[in-house]
């Protein structure tokens, strides 16, 4: 005689393996989540920051708030000339221990750029030696190690054509990036 | 992307090993008691997922709650290999399951705590991102499944009780 298959025997199967396809799918996807968590985020002081220079009145520099934005908004040339702000803004490696790498880079740059000969921003240290030199024209890339402690300044050297006009301007946007956060935590 | 394994990575162990030995009990008629309790426990260890992150328990202790709901759950295999070989004494079902299931979970299992101990990055093929709410609706509906089959389960059961078959072994000893 042929055996009456056990039917309820197959419904709890199909049931569990039902079951089992949600759970694994489900314990999956919750591994994977967590697996993408980051958590806390914290906040840290910045420990890089920019401050006013003695020529901050001159280039009308604007530090933003906490200090890790800096904007100058009167910083002008004369035609066939060299004008020079020697202190527009400091900069400061707050760290008592850690020195950091900074890369100072061309980030945009517009307005009437042909008009402009020269435009040089130079970093020197407390020793009044140059740690590096960005030429915005030629759009390169300055890199230079801050060390603890130090308050370096920045300078600012332009130079308009000799054929610019008094209703040429440009704007350039500077980018710098700090590594080294974590050498010595 | 390779990464060090999370204790997670236990845990989940754990879940699809009481999932298997519910499917296996069955197979293997066992008391539907003990596949709901195992198919539950899996249930379990997915709550303690939940329970982990919602409250921000630190990764050793993780680690030491998943290790144990995995050492449970590798015990029961061993349990139920040895049960199916003294209930039914049949040597082919004790050494295929031996073979194909315990000393394959026991293995993997040891692999995956070693990994996980030594902090070995291990490369693991990247999921889409599953909303949460899809995950608990998930959930929420595999336990439905499971209590409702609980309950027709328990009422077919009263209602075999009751109309109890005919054996014809018993009417050869009249």
């Amino acid at each position: 005689m042929k055996p009456r298959p056990n039917y309820s025997k197959i419904i709890r199967l199909t049931i569990f393996m039902f079951s089992t396809l949600l759970v694994t799918v489900a314990s999956a996807a919750v591994y994977n989540y967590i697996y993408l968590q980051a958590s806390p985020l914290s906040l840290k002081t910045a420990k890089v920051v920019f401050a006013d220079g003695t020529d901050a009145a001159q280039a009308g520099t604007n530090i933003g708030t906490n200090g890790t934005y800096v904007q100058f908004t009167s910083i002008s040339g004369w035609p066939n000339a060299t004008r020079i702000y020697e202190n527009a803004t400091v900069i400061m490696n707050t760290d008592p221990a850690v020195d950091f790498t900074c890369q100072l880079s061309r980030d945009s740059w517009n307005g009437n750029t042909g008009s402009i000969d020269e435009l040089f921003v130079r970093i020197y240290d407390a020793s009044a030696t140059t740690q590096g030199t960005l030429d915005v024209k030629a759009g390169n890339t300055t890199s230079f190690t801050i060390t603890h402690g130090e308050v370096w300044r920045i300078e600012w050297r332009i130079k308009w054509n000799a054929n610019a006009l008094s209703t040429d301007t440009a704007t350039v946007t500077l980018a710098l990036r700090i590594t080294g956060e974590g050498t010595s935590e | 992307m390779s990464a060090p394994l999370l204790p997670e990575f236990i845990g989940i162990l754990g879940i699809d090993i009481f999932l298997l030995l519910s499917i296996v009990t069955c197979l293997f008629d066992l008391p539907a008691l003990i596949q709901y309790v195992y198919h539950i426990s899996a249930f379990v260890g997915l709550g303690q997922f939940w329970i982990t992150n919602v409250f921000g328990i630190n990764e050793e202790t993780r680690f030491l709650v998943y290790a144990a709901y995995l050492g449970i759950g590798l015990a029961n295999v061993i349990f139920i290999n040895a049960y199916i070989q003294a209930r039914d004494e049949r040597i082919v079902w004790t050494t295929s399951f031996l073979c194909g299931i315990t000393i394959p979970l026991l293995l993997f299992s040891f692999i995956s705590t070693s990994l996980y101990l030594n902090k070995i990055p291990i490369s693991l093929p990247s999921m889409p991102l599953i909303p949460i709410e899809v995950i608990l609706a998930t959930v929420f509906v595999s336990a439905i499944t499971i209590v409702g089959s609980l309950i027709a389960s328990s009422i077919s059961s009263k209602r075999n009780n009751r109309f109890p078959p005919m054996r014809k072994d018993k009417e050869v000893r009249k």
